[in-house]
């Protein structure tokens, strides 16, 4: 069964179509990569897989689980966790703590333990807390657990996003435009980073960027949208081939 | 008891009201930690106190289960109207938990059995003032478990950026509303000791700028931590006794120096520490939750 | 009588719109709530009746001072409480609270100056005291006055708003403020004909709302602020028409509530209708639905 299946998925905005009939598939432990340019509608595509936007028509299907209506709130609790192409830190708040409402979902203690300060509660704050401390050391951001978010670098930022994503533990983990912004360097890092979790198990990561030679070197598959529609979808050999892809695209790499 | 009260001096009531102020500026805290702008303590401060005054005077219900029956009352209202009006932002929340509050007066203002105009007299005397700062330690000690658990962050992420926080899994209509009904049993309580404080009740208490007031206090001390609403309140409530020799001076210097501060210290008194750390560390808010916890 | 209570929910709701269309213009391009805005509206009243009372001065004379004061006014809280605050913060609640402290200082200084009574206008004072007669109802001079001066004024000031450099400004500061200032906005000197329109428009209001009541008191601005914005809201942020509307549609509702129902319920009303267009519109008649709903 495949992790993530959408199907003629369509969302338009006031008579333009931003998705158009979109469909593919991913499998569990795959790193998929969504190229295209820019408005092509790939963010959209995101927001209505997280269900921050309705689609018109088509649907999401998530492990056998239709989500396609289904609250922001609902489809995080089945899984996904996500990125933004715009960082969306909590930025008065710890790099830390930013963290750690990435990992809201995993705590299930009440207000009563917490005013009691029960042993219940103290240990899942101390095992999220370790929990937190080695995704901010995977993400290099350990020295910088105590500052403000706001006061980030732009990449470091990006970093910290990816860590509270992952403190989800999600099945999927969907990045919009992880590497914008990245010299060279840091592009290779976190592709090796993405390599090494996937490997891991338990991880699915679907990828939206604009780094065409970073995405063809990193993605077991890849879709190519343009105009809200897919173009092609396939290896990355296969896409690169494809003729309406070179013609369309192409060339814009980083 | 008035007189006594005048006869020792205002002390005993200052101190008094630093309490009940500093539990009012908390009430707005916890909704403003959550991102909303809510004026309504004021509203759900008359319930409490309107409430308990009714109940232990018609009913004959004794002191402390008139209090925690209000809160029930108020709690239910707010949970009541939260859901609908919580979908509403920024000013035109604010403005409508105002209208919210007038509504509350004008009812007390018209309503025989609240009195009308002439108030309610005779309220069995029976809060103490350590009652009151019993309660605001209370509160004091929840908002500090409350900011170093999931639900406080949960509400801090809400506040900031309510999208994002729904993507993590957090259901944000459910903790608006909870942080709405929490900040009406506060005000609620207060209302209640209020009551049985002074034995007197008039509507004209629960007004438009009395709720302004109460935001003043806690935007005034920061909204960085539950310390700035109380530093807030503390503070605004004894400027005006400490310019007290200044005579009809008084509210004059006391806006001019509110003014001054604001302009300086934009995001609150609690700004201050900002200057004692090093420019890489500067934190606007809360100091960090995890020292280790206690084992 | 029915005539004559439409005829003053008009006047009323002249008035309204006047002290409305400068806080609508001001929360449409800053969003913020202007809390000294009725304490400027209380020194335009309170400025006319010493001038008439006890200076003995013409009501023209006394309305064009006022107006001159009150712009100085505007100056004034731009300058002590918003703009010292532009470059520093970011959020809504700082301006709030420096503006509702600059509006203490205000109140209170006014007590100071003029004491704390409600006063009374000069008999004779007021040069409009004749009426027109329309059906079997009345329309004072005054009351004439008021709605044309509101109705000029609002047209004044919408025509600004949409044809000229200034109000090309103030546009584009309501749409992006960062574009604007990159597009070459003077977004300082905008921000402060804003507040000097909308302070005079308020003083204009206290001026004639004192004389049409005969009376004036340093508390007068406090009640004109919760109207205010519930006007505000009704008619849609930042839209000056929409102040316009927004203030006779409350005008009326109080009006109306007073005559079918009870004078107790007067101020009731306005926020029932509140609560209905937000229940129903929050942006109001004529707002932009952006930004209302969480």
């Amino acid at each position: 069964m495949s992790l993530l299946r959408l199907e003629s998925l369509s969302r338009s905005f006031g008579g333009v179509k931003a998705v158009n009939g979109v469909s593919f598939e991913v499998e569990p432990g795959q790193l998929y990569g969504v190229i295209g340019p820019n408005g092509a509608g790939k963010t959209t595509l995101f927001n209505l897989i997280t269900g921050l936007i309705r689609p018109d028509s088509g649907s999401v299907v998530l492990e056998g689980v239709e989500t396609t209506r289904k609250s922001p709130e609902q489809i995080a609790r089945l899984g996904i966790a996500r990125t933004y192409q715009t960082i969306r830190l909590f930025d008065t708040m710890t790099v830390r703590e930013n963290v750690m409402v990435g990992g809201h979902i995993g705590l299930s203690y009440n207000l009563l333990d917490v005013f009691t300060a029960r042993s219940r509660y103290r240990q899942a704050e101390r095992a999220l807390f370790k929990r937190v401390d080695g995704l901010l050391q995977t993400v290099g951001l350990e020295h910088r657990a105590e500052d403000e978010a706001g006061a980030l670098s732009y990449g470091e930022q990006r970093r910290l996003e990816l860590a509270r994503a992952l403190a989800a533990q999600p099945s999927l983990l969907m990045l919009d435009e992880p590497a914008a912004g990245m010299n060279t360097r840091e592009a290779i890092d976190l592709s090796n980073l993405l390599r090494q979790l996937v490997a891991a198990g338990g991880l699915t990561v679907l990828i939206i960027e604009h780094n065409v030679k970073l995405m063809m070197g990193l993605c077991d598959r890849i879709a190519v949208m343009n105009f809200g529609e897919k173009l092609a979808e396939g290896l990355p050999s296969e896409v690169r081939r494809n003729a309406s892809v070179v013609e369309a695209y192409l060339g814009k790499s980083e | 008891m008035q007189i006594v009260l005048d006869f020792f001096g205002s002390y005993g009531y200052l101190i008094y009201l630093l309490a009940q102020n500093s539990v009012l500026a908390l009430s707005v805290y916890i909704t403003l930690m959550a991102g909303q702008l809510s004026l309504a303590s004021i509203g759900f401060m008359a319930i409490g106190a309107y409430s308990s005054a009714l109940l232990s005077m018609n009913a004959g219900l004794p002191y402390p289960f008139s209090l925690v029956f209000a809160a029930l009352i108020a709690g239910s209202v707010a949970l009541l109207i939260g859901g609908p009006i919580l979908r509403l932002k920024g000013v035109y929340l604010a403005i409508t938990t105002v209208g919210f509050g007038e509504l509350m007066r004008f009812i007390a203002l018209n309503w025989d059995y609240t009195g009308g105009a002439m108030g309610l007299s005779g309220i069995p005397a029976a809060t103490e003032t350590w009652h009151v700062f019993a309660f605001l330690l209370l509160l004091i000690f929840g908002f500090h478990q409350l900011r170093r658990s999931r639900h406080g962050r949960a509400l801090v992420a809400i506040g900031r950026d309510e999208m994002a926080a729904r993507s993590m899994g957090i259901p944000t209509t459910r903790y608006k509303v909870s942080a709405f009904v929490a900040g009406a049993m506060m005000a609620s309580v207060t209302g209640s000791f209020a009551a049985h404080h002074t034995n007197y009740l008039s509507p004209s208490e629960f007004s438009f700028s009395t709720a302004v007031l109460v935001l003043m206090y806690a935007v005034f001390g920061g909204l960085g931590s539950h310390w700035g609403p109380v530093l807030g309140a503390i503070v605004l409530t004894l400027l005006p006794e400490m310019f007290r020799f200044l005579q009809d001076w008084r509210m004059i210097i006391y806006g001019m120096s509110v003014l001054i501060v604001v302009i300086f210290l934009p995001d609150g008194l609690l700004e201050i520490r900002k200057l004692f750390r090093r420019k890489k560390d500067r934190v606007a808010h809360a100091a960090s939750i995890m020292e280790s916890p206690k084992a | 009588m029915l005539t004559q209570q439409i005829i003053n929910a008009l006047s009323q709701g002249a008035f309204y719109a006047l002290f409305a269309a400068g806080l609508t213009l001001i929360f449409g391009v800053l969003d913020i709530l202007n809390m000294a805005h009725g304490a400027v509206f209380m020194w335009g009243a309170m400025i006319s009746w010493y001038l008439m009372s006890v200076l003995g001065v013409h009501f023209g004379f006394a309305l064009l001072i006022a107006i001159v004061f009150c712009g100085i006014m505007g100056l004034l809280l731009e300058f002590t409480a918003f703009r010292p605050l532009r470059g520093r913060s970011t959020g809504h609640l700082p301006p709030l609270v420096s503006s509702l402290a600059l509006s203490i200082v205000l109140v209170h200084v006014a007590e100071k100056v003029f004491g704390t009574r409600v006063v009374r206008y000069p008999e004779d004072a007021v040069p409009f005291a004749k009426y027109v007669e329309i059906g079997d109802a009345q329309i004072s001079m005054l009351q004439a006055v008021l709605m044309l001066v509101a109705l000029v004024l609002m047209g004044a000031l919408w025509f600004m708003v949409a044809r000229t450099r200034l109000g090309r400004s103030i546009r584009a500061l309501q749409e992006n403020p960062k574009v604007a200032r990159l597009m070459g906005v003077d977004v300082d000197r905008t921000i402060t004909w804003m507040f000097v329109i909308a302070s005079v428009m308020a003083g204009i209001a206290g001026v004639f709302l004192g004389v049409a009541y005969n009376s004036a008191s340093p508390y007068m601005g406090h009640w004109v602020d919760l109207k205010g914005f519930a006007v505000i809201i009704l008619g849609g942020m930042g839209s000056i028409p929409g102040a316009l509307i927004g203030g006779l549609l409350i005008a009326f509702a109080e009006i109306g509530t007073v005559v079918f129902l009870s004078s107790d319920y007067r101020d009731a009303a306005v926020f029932v209708v509140l609560m209905g267009m937000l229940l129903l519109k929050p942006s109001g008649l004529l707002g932009s639905s952006r930004e209302v709903r969480a």
